[in-house]
């Protein structure tokens, strides 16, 4: 088997290694990537296309009794398929505690700390606020909803320039407009030497003898075949919230000094969402054309209710596939197929509105791998997560009603088209898999980054950030990691 | 039995000159779930040949049980006293039977409703389609010319918000 040697191996190439691999090249370093899903050139590779093929050869769903998480693994990670919102973490997040009053965050970080690391992270991916004339319809009304309410309603930011109003952002932009990791870091990074290596999944991890120049050996199968033993003197673990904490708990055998919260500390962003026709009073909507987001959202509920509110257009498979609406038509008929729901499936392009909020979990959901070595997701959710999905649901709700829109019914629905018999989250914003805090009987690794015990081994991903954030957290994971860069340059320097 | 209409190749498929598909069905079965899908989603193009192609696409596990079905279809309607061919019945005739079928039993429940989500999203979904394209519910699928601004904006709907923040960005 062959051996290769490095400063610093990254696994993962999305949000978390990303500022890592660039900065420690730009360092003179020498920096190699291993990237578990397909190389991509978005001008070849990005379709405008809903065919399940294209869209299962990058998006991976985790299910989970309880919990599911969304994932894509591919070549920048979620950044060729995400939204593009950017947003810096609210102030009250790093002071704030879960569901057993236990504070997340280490005291020294702050929004206050990491404004430069965002700033950095802003210039990279050209994030800018939406200007008001590419604002879509559905984000105007959503505007002038709040508006009548006398609530407010902000312009969202974006990593997106020149945007051409396709509507298929989640699908990968063809125009080069949405900002992936494809276009600023992992292009500046490759000029800079840095090596990447797609279709190669991390197997193993060891310590080496300490004394040694490298500290870690690690293992990779590329490309379902060949292996490749790699030695490094830093590992960075950037495989996302599923992949970093699904690859240490894999190696605990090899890294038995973990800390026992490894996995049972997963957490993240969940979504709330009402659906409802808009009244003759109100103009027609647009789900389709326009920005892949209306471009408005409010941040009225953020401290009250934990709530982001964004109004949302969605592709006709994301809709389909996921959520069963109903709407009760002029004859007082209501069912989720025939007459009645083609009735409202016709009007659903202009005149149906979706209202989705991203709030905070405040509870854990625990991974576990089997004795199949397959990953297990169970989550439990406490008695004031139901409470609060209540009282969320109803205020999303209230706030279309009060505005005249008809509510329609939505259930969540999994793959197999059937309603879920119990509170069912699934996550696009896992976090805390494998998190950051003051010490090991709380978390994976330190304020540094640093797995505890394990010098030499970081977690820059989304894994490492200990609480959901309400707003989306790729600006944040981005920021963090350019923190954490710092940390590793000093354990390389020493 | 898994409606896994995720894990699947579209298939593509040729129109042949007596107006059946080339799915490897007779042509009454082909007309059987024509009419089951106009049940299911009334006034869709029953001649767009993608409709179909969630229930023979053998990549898809629908297509190991699309006979079963048909016979099931075939036995609910006798239940109901329903002698004409499925596909000869009224809409409302044809979706009393298709409820019928879906409370019937377990193994006809996950069958109907297999078959009902799969109608679905092939219509609202457009997944077969190259365009990807859904003309039922008036979504055009991919785009080479970006949309006029009227399409998606309205000029004088502007500036509307009343903001919190500066930039975008909460404290």
């Amino acid at each position: 088997m062959k051996t290769l040697q490095y400063d610093v191996v990254a696994i993962g190439s999305g949000f978390g290694s990303a500022p890592v691999a660039l900065r420690l090249a730009e360092a003179g370093f020498s920096v190699l990537v291993i990237e578990k899903g397909p190389a991509i050139n978005p001008e070849k590779d990005f379709k405008q296309s809903q065919n399940i093929n294209y869209l299962q050869k990058y998006y991976k769903q985790h299910d989970g009794k309880g919990f599911g998480v969304t994932a894509v693994e591919a070549l920048g990670g979620g950044s060729g398929f995400y939204l593009g919102i950017s947003l810096r973490a609210p102030s009250f997040i790093f002071d704030s505690k879960d569901y057993k009053n236990n504070t997340y965050w280490p005291s020294n970080i702050s929004r206050p700390t990491l404004d430069p690391y965002y700033k950095k992270a802003e210039d990279m991916l050209s994030v800018n606020q939406i200007d008001t004339k590419d604002v879509s319809k559905n984000g105007q009304l959503f505007s002038q909803m709040m508006s009548n309410l006398n609530l407010s309603s902000d312009r969202t930011r974006l990593a997106v320039t020149d945007c051409k109003k396709c509507g298929f952002c989640v699908t990968g932009c063809t125009y080069n407009a949405k900002q992936s990791l494809l276009l600023n870091y992992i292009p500046k990074a490759r000029a800079k030497g840095v090596t990447y290596i797609t279709e190669a999944e991390a197997l193993s991890i060891k310590p080496l003898q300490k004394n040694g120049k490298y500290k870690y050996e690690l293992t990779a199968r590329i490309k379902n075949t060949d292996h490749l033993s790699i030695q490094a003197r830093v590992v960075t673990l950037g495989a996302g919230a599923v992949g970093t904490a699904k690859f240490l708990l894999k190696n605990k055998d090899n890294l038995p000094n973990l800390s026992s919260t490894l996995g049972k500390t997963l957490t993240g962003n969940v979504f709330y969402t009402a659906f409802g026709a808009l009244p003759k009073s109100m103009r027609d909507g647009e789900m389709f054309k326009g920005n892949g987001l209306p471009g408005t959202m409010s941040y009225e509920f953020l401290e009250s209710h934990k709530m982001l509110l964004i109004p949302y257009k969605t592709l006709p498979i994301q809709m389909m596939a996921r959520v069963r609406i109903t709407l009760t038509d002029g004859q007082g008929k209501k069912s989720w197929w025939g007459q009645s729901h083609a009735n409202m499936m016709k009007s659903f392009k202009k005149r149906m509105f979706i209202l989705t909020a991203t709030s905070f979990l405040q509870d854990y959901a625990q991974m576990n791998i089997d004795s199949h070595e397959k990953l297990r997701i169970t989550y439990s959710p406490s008695e004031q997560t139901v409470q609060r999905h209540k009282k969320n649901n109803a205020l999303l709700k209230s706030l279309l009603a009060k505005n005249g829109l008809k509510i329609a019914e939505s259930d969540v629905i999994n793959w197999e088209g059937k309603l879920f018999e119990n509170l069912h989250y699934n996550s696009t914003h896992p976090v805390g898999s494998a998190r950051m805090a003051i010490d090991e009987a709380n978390g994976v690794i330190d304020e540094n980054n640093e797995v505890f015990n394990y010098k030499g081994l970081f977690v820059t991903d989304a894994s490492a950030i200990p609480s959901p954030l309400i707003v989306p957290p790729t600006l944040t994971i981005l920021a963090m990691a350019e923190r954490a860069t710092e940390s590793i340059m000093n354990r390389l320097q020493h | 039995m898994k409606a896994a209409c995720i894990t699947y190749a579209s298939a593509q498929v040729n129109l042949v000159s007596n107006n059946s598909f080339e799915t490897k069905l007779p042509l009454r079965h082909e007309k059987i779930l024509r009419a089951f899908i106009d049940a299911v989603v009334p006034g869709c193009d029953l001649d767009n040949i993608n409709h179909l192609s969630g229930f023979y696409d053998e990549s898809l596990p629908m297509a190991k049980y699309v006979r079963l079905l048909i016979l099931r279809i075939n036995r609910m309607k006798r239940k109901l006293g329903f002698y004409k061919r499925f596909y000869h019945l009224s809409r409302e005739e044809r979706t009393r039977i298709i409820e019928y079928g879906y409370k019937n039993s377990k193994l006809d429940y996950e069958m109907f409703h297999a078959a009902i989500y799969l109608s679905q999203i092939t219509v609202y979904g457009g997944i077969f389609n190259q365009m990807t394209n859904a003309d039922f519910i008036g979504f055009e699928g991919s785009v080479t010319v970006e949309p006029h601004r009227s399409t998606w904006h309205y000029t004088d709907l502007e500036g509307l918000e009343i903001p919190l923040t500066i930039n975008g960005n909460y404290h």
